[in-house]
């Protein structure tokens, strides 16, 4: 075999590890950020699985704020149905639109819930509490988070498959388009956490 | 602050760095080399200056052996070096003093702490880490070890966990995230393995001169010239591996600055928030012991740190950059004010609180009796516990023993406890190196003798990842008390083989690498006997007809099997038969549990003696059941949901 053989050799073998490795690298991406938006639905769940337990904390002490907690667990049972619903594979539904009007009633059922146990100082002072008051700041810090990480992981995503000369190839792959970032209709209002304080 | 950019730039500048150290060894082996051979050839020359002249080509083999003999030292140091610090990071945390947090903790700051590492690892899109806490240090510091993301743990110091507000303490996890996200550890480790192959070459010409000076004395004037040589090398080795190990030193040290520059950008970029992680920096910068790390091995791990953790008086060999330069970037607008903080925690924490409060408040536990209280009811009643009636559900203590890590140690004796070699029991106790047990554990083992089969098995399971929080030194101790314990009585039953395989099983690849079981057998043919054994003490156990539920399951495998006579089986040959069938192939293994399953429900029940039995055995072959896989009637599964509902 002479080097005139060789170099076109070296040079096509080179080629397809390159190739091979762009498109490692796009489906590490593109799998990282399909687990990050698992992880927000994860989330969510968390949330609602928590909220039983704040009520049933809450129920000991303030036996005469029925109303209130009977709204919380209506609209923690609406948001978890709304998340149920979801529908994986078409995220752009109106069924995302559900869940956010469902979790921001959520969030002000439990800000009215926070306003009512001021009056009980009882429950504010109680180990149980605090310890559930640290549960839904992290819980709502988690859901906050999990967004981001979706979104940075859609970036890092979307940047490599933009870069060149990834570019030119990424169609090849079928990674013809950009995964799409986190917006709810109403991100304003999902976004704020609600405030809940014990002092 | 425009934290992408931050961390380009910082990415950017180590990168640059790292070929530069790479440069300098590669520098500082050349001119090593050139000193070793120039004065082999020198030699050479003068000694055969008569006979034959030395040629180019002989010049150049004596430079390549040379090089290559140096090198290879180098490597070879290097390498031990790695090997040394290239340890999972629990290892790391365990030589700091480190404990690590336990999931269901009451310290209302240490749950704080794990809920922000379980927020941080989200926003990083990485597994949550362990979280280790430093009890015994006052400064503001944390760490990040581990050379890969899989085995990586995050340590805080009990000084951050009190003087951080839970912003504050986000920006710091943030930053220890950074550095296991970006591998800072293992191009650190790297980094230090290098630098000390070089500074080795200094201590080999240290060697040489000290024994030149010390030969000298012995026989002077004898061979001057040899001598002179050993003398001249032995002092050119010193300065170069003096002033590599300087020039590298520095390198190094800048490369870690980098890193610190980038860590403190991704901290913004999984927070979002600036103010935290620069508000953190400001609350050290007005803390008296600052970041100061006091364990003795701290100082090689320094690099870990979130802050410097010794004063250093030449900031150029700095691990970290200074204080106020990472403030600056974090918030242009800093008027040079650090902050003071009081403790979040008014009291001092006294003794009890940290370190030994499990021993003495189990002590407590231990000397009131156990009540048993009911979940299932609305309102729980306290009963004393009368001996000989069966329990039947956990009772409230077990259950919260069963999470704490010297509690579960206490369950798992307890549950071995034999009335009958109580005294025996309690020497073992007393000789053993777990302190704090004697009076839980003969309290506990009374109170368990009586616990349904099926609870035990739930109690184990409730046990075994409270067990993982041990310390490698304790679940030594533990596992040795363990075999003691069952050994006590000179025989070993069935029960006491599940509970030990089922810990053994579960635990030690936690501490080290396990034994794998190798793959012999391609069909299940070759290992009748062993099939025989093992499903003729099944049988046995079946409380309908043996025969028939032997032969369920060797038709099941479609094989000609023999039930071996009962006076046979015991429990040895049934272990040694599981330990031969677990070098089945893995497909094989997914048959056999099939089977086995098959003949426990062949009397229409399983019960929990049998499903402990198929539990242990899952384990012994490495191929786990799910519980929805076990043909089991849904009394025994769902019987305890006082468990479930926790």
């Amino acid at each position: 075999m002479t080097i005139s053989m060789i170099i076109p050799l070296a040079i096509i073998v080179m080629a397809v590890l390159w190739g091979v490795a762009i498109y490692n690298q796009l489906v590490a991406l593109a799998n990282r950020h399909k687990n990050a938006f698992a992880q927000i639905e994860v989330q969510l769940k968390r949330r609602h699985d928590l909220i039983p337990n704040l009520v049933e904390s809450a129920k000991a002490y303030m036996a005469h704020e029925r109303d209130t907690l009977e709204t919380v667990i209506a609209a923690r049972n609406e948001a978890a149905a709304a998340l149920g619903a979801l529908n994986r594979d078409n995220l752009a539904g109106s069924a995302v639109a559900t869940l956010g009007q469902a979790e921001s009633a959520l969030g002000s059922a439990l800000g009215k819930l926070n306003v009512v146990m001021e009056a009980y100082p009882d429950l504010k002072a109680s180990a149980n509490m605090q310890q559930l008051s640290e549960e839904l700041t992290s819980t709502e810090n988690r859901v906050a988070f999990a967004r981001q990480g979706f979104n940075d992981a859609v970036m890092g995503y979307n940047t490599y498959r933009q870069s060149f000369p990834n570019v030119l190839i990424a169609g090849w792959f079928g990674h013809r388009s950009d995964a799409s970032l986190l917006e709810f209709a109403d991100s304003a209002q999902l976004q704020a956490a609600p405030k809940i304080s014990f002092n | 602050m425009d934290f992408f950019r931050e961390q380009e730039i910082a990415r950017r500048n180590s990168r640059l760095l790292t070929v530069l150290f790479v440069a300098a060894v590669l520098v500082l082996i050349g001119l090593t080399n050139l000193l070793v051979s120039g004065l082999f050839i020198l030699d050479g020359a003068t000694a055969s200056a008569t006979s034959d002249v030395v040629t180019g080509t002989q010049q150049w083999a004596v430079f390549l052996s040379v090089g290559a003999v140096i090198a290879g030292i180098i490597a070879c140091v290097a390498l031990f070096n790695w090997l040394r610090f290239a340890r999972g990071g629990h290892h790391v945390a365990e030589a700091l003093g480190g404990r690590l947090a336990v999931s269901n903790s009451n310290d209302v700051l240490e749950q704080r702490a794990q809920n922000i590492v379980a927020e941080m690892a989200l926003a990083a899109n990485m597994p949550v880490p362990p979280l280790y806490i430093l009890d015994q240090e006052r400064g503001i510091n944390a760490f990040a070890a581990g050379v890969n993301p899989s085995n990586a743990v995050v340590a805080v110091t009990r000084g951050a966990l009190e003087r951080l507000s839970r912003d504050e303490l986000q920006g710091v996890i943030g930053h220890e995230f950074s550095h296991i996200l970006n591998g800072d550890m293992r191009l650190s480790v790297r980094l230090a393995a290098m630098l000390r192959g070089i500074t080795f070459i200094g201590d080999i010409g240290s060697v040489l001169l000290h024994s030149v000076s010390y030969g000298r004395h012995r026989r002077r004037q004898q061979k001057n010239d040899s001598t002179a040589a050993l003398l001249v090398l032995g002092l050119g080795l010193y300065l170069l591996g003096l002033l590599g190990g300087l020039l590298a030193g520095l390198i190094k040290s800048a490369i870690s600055k980098q890193k610190e520059f980038l860590a403190d950008a991704s901290a913004v970029q999984f927070t979002r928030n600036p103010e935290g992680i620069a508000s953190a920096l400001k609350v050290i910068g007005g803390y008296t012991p600052g970041t100061l790390v006091h364990t003795a091995r701290a100082e090689e791990l320094s690099h870990l740190f979130f802050g410097q953790v010794r004063h250093r008086l030449w900031s150029l060999f700095a691990t970290h950059p200074p204080l106020e330069t990472r403030i600056r970037r974090l918030d242009p607008s800093w008027d040079g004010a650090f902050l003071t903080r009081p403790s979040t925690v008014d009291t001092p924490r006294s003794e009890a609180d940290t370190g030994t409060a499990a021993v003495s408040g189990l002590h407590q536990a231990a000397t009131a009796p156990l009540p048993a209280i009911d979940l299932d009811a609305a309102n729980p009643k306290v009963e004393a516990l009368a001996a000989g009636t069966p329990i039947t559900t956990l009772p409230k203590v077990v259950l919260a023993e069963a999470k704490e890590p010297l509690g579960a140690v206490a369950l798992m004796l307890g549950l071995l406890w034999r009335e009958a070699a109580a005294a025996d029991l309690q020497r073992i106790l007393a000789e053993g190196h777990l302190p704090g047990l004697e009076h839980l554990v003969a309290q506990r083992g009374r109170e368990l003798n009586n616990l349904d089969a099926s609870l035990r098995l739930v109690l184990v399971e409730l046990c075994l990842p409270t067990l993982k929080s041990l310390s490698y030194e304790q679940y030594r101790h533990f596992k040795q008390l363990l075999l003691q314990f069952i050994h006590a009585d000179g025989r070993v039953d069935l029960q006491e083989w599940c509970l030990y395989q089922l810990t053994r099983h579960y635990l030690d690849p936690a501490y080290g690498p396990a034994r794998t079981s190798k793959p012999r057998y391609r069909s299940l043919a070759k290992v009748k006997p062993a099939i025989e054994v093992a499903f003729g003490t099944l049988a046995m156990l079946s409380e309908g007809d043996t025969e028939a539920a032997f032969d369920r399951g060797a038709e099941r495998l479609q094989l000609a099997l023999t039930c071996p006579s009962q006076d046979t089986l015991g429990v040895q040959a049934f272990g040694q038969a599981i330990d031969t069938l677990a070098d089945c192939y893995p497909l094989l293994k997914v048959t056999l549990l099939k089977a086995i399953a098959e003949i426990a429900s062949a009397d229409g029940l399983v019960s929990a003696t049998e499903l402990t039995l198929i539990k242990a055995i899952a384990a012994v072959i490495d191929c786990p059941v799910p519980d929805a896989m076990l043909p089991v009637e849904h009394g025994i599964a769902n019987q305890n949901p006082s468990v479930t509902a926790l």
